[in-house]
């Protein structure tokens, strides 16, 4: 070390502003110093952020700086476990074409973190014939719940192209699986399958019972190209199935083409 | 063999012998009642139009000759095509989704 400034107070030597050092110049606060500036005003280059490395994908450990209000603005962190979030969880989802597959399964969606679950999104079918939809439970082992224990009923109303059109209802009990709808015509893009469904695999602690509610709508077959069928649907599966850890399966008669579906949790406190 | 997509692992599988046997088996019936859902489709469409015109049946109107003759052979439709075949010529519909089976047209 050449030589060593000692003062107790730096001061411009002329106006209010003076530089220290030169570009490309380090200077280096050791170990053991501290540089108090809490009661300056304090100015960041904004690399302090844009310079950093990227983080993509948070967990709950991670930290976010804030300042308190509470506390007369004092710096402090708050991990990302705490922030608030939303009571719909994305849990599942698909955004592809299925090709030639009949079945789609969302393994393993059920949890303790929810009660309830939602079943959002859109779907075609590759071929041009009518086709049927169908609503399983599955456990936790991925086995499919097909006691002849379902029931269903819903209704709706259709319009044909010519603007006629009418009201169509349909039940059935003790049945292996819930035909979600039966008439849809597959087979173009052009013409699509909205479900909303709100699931419910345990009622209350003490009962499983699941059941489903929802809306279904799409382009019909029976009712020729264009028609248009919108419906509502209820179901329940008459049988105390622990579903924990369990999921969902909705399978179609033919096979599915684009599907972009989504399943929520719904966070129960 | 028919094919499953799990949406969690985002895997396709093929179905298990169990479940190509429980589609196979939902596949016989779906198959056993397409016809018996042509014939009612095509009743669902001939209710629609005899809905249309049953105005002209109130007595302070008259029904023209041949909306009588047009209806009763909407009446007979089931009697007179009795197989896939007339089902779907009469279900049978343009680009544009209109049918295209002039017995569905009111003269």
């Amino acid at each position: 070390m050449s030589s060593e400034i000692k003062a107790d107070k730096w001061s411009p030597a002329s106006g209010t502003s003076a530089t220290i050092g030169d570009s490309g110049d380090t200077y280096t606060v050791p170990s053991g110093v501290t540089l108090n500036t809490s009661s300056a005003t304090l100015t960041l280059p904004s690399t302090v952020i844009t310079g950093q490395t990227a983080k993509t994908s948070l967990v709950d450990a991670d930290k976010f700086l804030i300042s308190d209000s509470a506390a007369s603005g004092a710096l402090k962190y708050v991990e990302k476990q705490y922030l608030p979030s939303g009571d719909y969880v994305r849990l599942g989802s698909i955004d592809q074409d299925l090709g030639t597959s009949q079945k789609i399964q969302f393994t393993q969606v059920f949890s303790s973190d929810y009660d309830q679950y939602k079943v959002i999104g859109t779907a075609n079918v590759g071929s041009n014939q009518q086709a049927e939809v169908y609503f399983r439970w599955l456990n936790s082992s991925n086995a499919e719940q097909y006691a002849s224990s379902y029931g269903y009923s819903g209704y709706g109303r259709y319009s044909n192209t010519d603007d006629s059109g009418g009201t169509i209802g349909f039940q059935k009990m003790s049945e292996s699986d819930v035909k979600l709808l039966d008439d849809f015509h597959g087979g173009s893009y052009g013409r699509n399958i909205y479900f909303d469904l709100t699931l419910y695999p345990r009622i209350n602690p003490s009962n499983f019972r699941p059941g489903l509610q929802g809306q279904i709508c799409y382009n019909a077959y029976n009712s020729g190209n264009g028609g248009w069928y919108s419906q509502s649907i209820g179901a329940f599966y008459a049988e105390d199935t622990d579903l924990s850890g369990g999921g969902l399966q909705i399978e179609c008669n033919t096979s599915w083409d684009y599907v972009r579906m989504n399943v929520y949790g719904v966070k129960n406190t | 063999m028919s094919k499953s997509f799990d949406a969690t692992t985002k895997t396709f599988r093929d179905y298990t012998a169990e479940e190509q046997a429980d589609y196979d088996a939902r596949m016989k019936i779906y198959n056993d009642n397409i016809v018996p859902k042509k014939l009612e489709a095509v009743k669902k469409l001939r209710l629609e139009k005899l809905i249309e015109t049953d105005y002209l049946a109130n007595s302070d109107v008259t029904m023209p000759d041949n909306v009588k003759t047009w209806r009763q052979t909407l009446r007979d439709l089931p009697a007179n095509h009795t197989n896939e075949a007339a089902y779907d010529a009469l279900l049978a519909r343009d680009s544009d989704g209109n049918l295209t089976n002039s017995v569905w047209s009111k003269p």
